[in-house]
């Protein structure tokens, strides 16, 4: 067997010595900036990755368009997925080796919300990148209630206080306001129920025998896929969605609706998607899952690289290259707005929002357990985790989903061969908790150590 | 000539395309009377009826305009399945370009660094022109909607005046009826009733200028579109060709197994020169190269399923 093979490999050699004699030898296929490469022994090199349409896949986009994955010897195929069940259920069923997913969805399959899997995520692809979009008529409604709204430049962040009135207005009428959202344990239906809760309205509860979270609700949430949103909200079946970009500043480019707040506003760098693979897979394929970490850090790298004015220098070439019809396939202009920093509010109201999405900033990549756990508390608030669980709970399942062993040895890897440095990711030292915060819309404090304190502060939801 | 015109009859007639029985005959001179009427009856008759289906999907299509979109004209079509074709061919050719080698290879990055150079000039003056299209449609837009932004916003703040006036003055005017007075209170209920019309009608002339705002507002921007339609088809090729250009020179088979060659060449070098416990640890490196290699040499690109590759996937 061996001496077959050698046979074979003297014959390449041959046949490429021959083919190359014209051309010196490249030698920069392999190159690192410290000459050093660490060469992992994949155990599969031809891999398959899920994305839905949202700007913030870039990192997998980016990872095999500038050839990050090519680099550490992977060919992979990025497939887009028509909504999140789908491409959950492909992760889980193994037809995708890994997939861009929802912050909520690796914990929610792993603890049994939905179809259960132990899922685990080595790295965070983004911060930011959502927003809350209301109809044209909503909007007028709300500048009617609060006239500081009313002006070409309201000042933000907007919150759901101007909304309160219409939603009694619709109870009073007997109907309930409609609002969607992306799927169940996305960040987007977190986000949504914070904003609307922080101003007293209550977005309703999951029960045991309710999946729909429509317990008690004065507004009442659905799932519709990211791309269609615009089109349902036109067509009136919802009158507000939270979703990510590109589909609130498409709504604002086609004049159907506008976008009243930001998730950077509701929670300012909030962790937004993950890279997720199943537990089993990384166990099977452990070199392999450390190449694509590798990769997908440096993808994060070049998306956010600046220049000296603290300008963006990569994210109109992103751009360009998510607005391809096989990766976002929305318009270059609609997409190059929210990358580049600019968030449109209305025709009038154009913001600089250079943090609108994040890929490598602010310690962004690193699979923070405080992430997880602020996920799980939101889930216990609104019923989806049913019983009242200890505060170890909350750690013990952060500690299984999120995965900062495997980020840690991907990025030493990159500081050896020279793309990384060391002060670029949190030291050894960090336990994986991120220091308290209260940049939220209302104020709140959120501490990763104290989830059931958490939990217990605010008015609206379950309390341990 | 008798077999090929006999032959070619009845390959017309077992593939179905008997339109093209009359035309075959007069090639040969058979009845040519007959067959023109045959060729006018069944060739130009259907072609006059497609060609008058196209005209009447030309001309309705963009009377249904809703904000999510504009039905799609028989020209944006024809754009459309251009732009699905060029994108197969693209990929297909990065997928040829990850394995060329030798002189081929050499032509390709010549030619591709060639079109690459040209495409700079060209997305230059793209984007000048996109710029000067942009601030000409802003202008135009500034000059009609400005006169009925003003209108608009004039007719509000009267109204909004008139409505708090009127209703100051009829509040005044109810606290003054005295209690048993039933006469003024029914005339005091149809003047509330009055009022409260007035306010609708008023509501209405807004909402019509309202309306006349958003319509200028929407003003078609033609030079607009068509000069982001340039820029954007430039800006793809030139993202096309530099990943090409990466898949040439270091991303694609060859570049990656000459690289390895090196490699294995160096940890040959170290194995034959190891001692003690090294020559382990060096005869691993040697085989891991190796077995590097054999992956590299069948390593392909991953190509996305364009929609052509897909029409044939779902046939086969």
């Amino acid at each position: 067997m061996l001496n077959v093979t050698r046979r074979r490999f003297a014959a390449i050699a041959a046949a490429v010595a021959l083919a190359t004699t014209a051309l010196p030898l490249p030698s920069f296929a392999q190159e690192t900036p410290s000459g050093e490469k660490v060469f992992l022994d994949l155990e599969k090199d031809a891999l398959k990755f899920g994305f839905i349409k949202l700007t913030d896949c870039a990192p997998i986009v980016i990872a095999k368009e500038k050839g990050f994955f090519a680099d550490e010897g992977l060919s992979v195929e990025v497939i887009a997925q028509p909504n999140w069940k789908t491409l959950l259920d492909n992760v889980i069923s193994g037809e995708l080796d890994g997939a861009h997913m929802l912050s909520g969805q690796p914990i929610a399959a792993t603890i049994g919300f939905g179809t259960e899997a132990h899922i685990i995520t080595p790295f965070t692809m983004d911060l930011n990148g959502n927003g809350i979009t209301v109809s044209n008529a909503i909007w007028e409604q709300m500048q009617e209630n609060d006239p500081a709204l009313d002006t070409p430049q309201p000042d933000h962040p907007i919150s759901a206080d101007a909304l309160k009135p219409i939603v009694q207005e619709y109870i009073d009428n007997g109907e309930k306001l409609q609002m969607g959202m992306v799927f169940p344990v996305s960040t987007h239906n977190y986000e949504i129920r914070y904003w609307l809760a922080a101003s007293g309205i209550h977005p309703g509860m999951y029960t045991s025998t309710d999946i729909g979270g429509r317990t008690d609700a004065e507004v009442e949430l659905s799932v519709t896929p990211p791309p269609m949103m615009p089109a349902t909200l036109e067509a009136g079946n919802i009158q507000g969605y939270c979703v990510g970009e590109p589909w609130n500043q498409q709504a604002v480019a086609k004049g159907i609706g506008v976008p009243v707040t930001t998730n950077y506003d509701i929670w300012q760098n909030n962790p937004e998607k993950v890279f997720g693979i199943t537990a089993e897979w990384a166990e099977e394929n452990p070199q392999t899952t450390l190449a694509v970490v590798k990769a997908l850090i440096r993808a994060g790298k070049w998306l956010d690289a600046e220049d000296a004015d603290g300008n963006y220098l990569n994210r109109e070439e992103a751009a360009r290259i998510l607005s391809r019809p096989d990766y976002v396939g929305a318009d270059f202009d609609v997409i190059k707005n929210s990358m580049t920093g600019y968030f449109i509010f209305q025709d009038t109201d154009v913001r600089e929002m250079p943090d609108f999405n994040v890929f490598f900033k602010y310690d962004c990549t690193y699979p923070w357990y405080s992430d997880g756990v602020w996920f799980l508390t939101q889930m216990r608030r609104w019923g989806q985790i049913t019983e009242s669980k200890p505060a170890q709970w909350y750690d013990e399942i952060a500690k299984k989903v999120y995965r900062p062993d495997i980020y840690r040895e991907a990025a030493n890897m990159l500081v050896t061969e020279g793309f990384l440095s060391e002060d670029e990711f949190p030291g050894e030292d960090t336990d994986g908790y991120k220091p308290p915060t209260d940049a939220f819309i209302d104020g709140n404090t959120y501490d990763g150590k104290d989830p059931i304190g958490y939990i217990n502060s605010f008015e609206i939801g379950n309390k341990d | 000539m008798e077999k090929l015109k006999y032959g070619l009859l009845k390959a017309i007639n077992i593939s179905g395309l008997t339109f093209l029985d009359p035309v075959v005959r007069l090639a040969s001179g058979e009845e040519p009377r007959v067959q023109l009427g045959k060729i006018g009856r069944f060739i130009v008759v259907p072609a006059l009826g497609i060609f008058v289906a196209v005209m009447l999907w030309a001309y309705l299509a963009p009377k249904h305009k809703t904000k999510s979109g504009e039905v799609p004209t028989p020209w944006v079509t024809l754009e459309a399945a251009g732009d699905v074709w060029r994108f197969h061919v693209t990929e297909g050719d990065k997928d040829d370009a990850f394995l060329l080698v030798g002189a081929d290879r050499d032509e390709a990055i010549t030619a591709t660094e060639a079109r690459l150079e040209e495409l700079a000039v060209l997305t230059e003056k793209a984007d000048a022109e996109v710029a000067a299209a942009r601030s000409a449609a802003d202008e135009r837009v500034a000059a009609i909607v400005g006169p009925v932004q003003a209108d608009r916003d004039k007719l509000k703040a009267e109204l909004e005046t008139a409505k708090k006036d009127g209703q100051d003055a009829l509040k005044e005017k109810g606290a003054a009826i005295a209690v048993d007075d039933t006469a003024a209170r029914s005339a005091y209920l149809k003047e509330l009733a009055d009022f409260q019309a007035q306010l609708e009608a008023d509501d209405e002339a807004l909402d019509l200028l309202e309306e006349r705002l958003d319509e200028a507002k929407a003003t078609a921007t033609p030079g607009v579109k068509s000069a982001l339609r340039a820029q954007t088809l430039i800006a793809e090729e030139k993202q096309y060709l530099e990943k090409k250009l990466a898949l040439l020179n270091k991303d694609g088979r060859a570049a990656r197994l000459g690289s390895t060659e090196e490699q294995i060449a160096k940890a040959r070098a170290e194995f034959e020169a190891a001692e003690g416990p090294a020559v382990y640890a060096s005869a691993r490196k040697l085989l891991r190269a190796e077995e590097r290699e054999a992956k590299i040499a069948e390593s392909t690109y991953a190509k996305p399923y364009t929609l052509p590759m897909q029409v044939v996937r779902s046939i086969l």
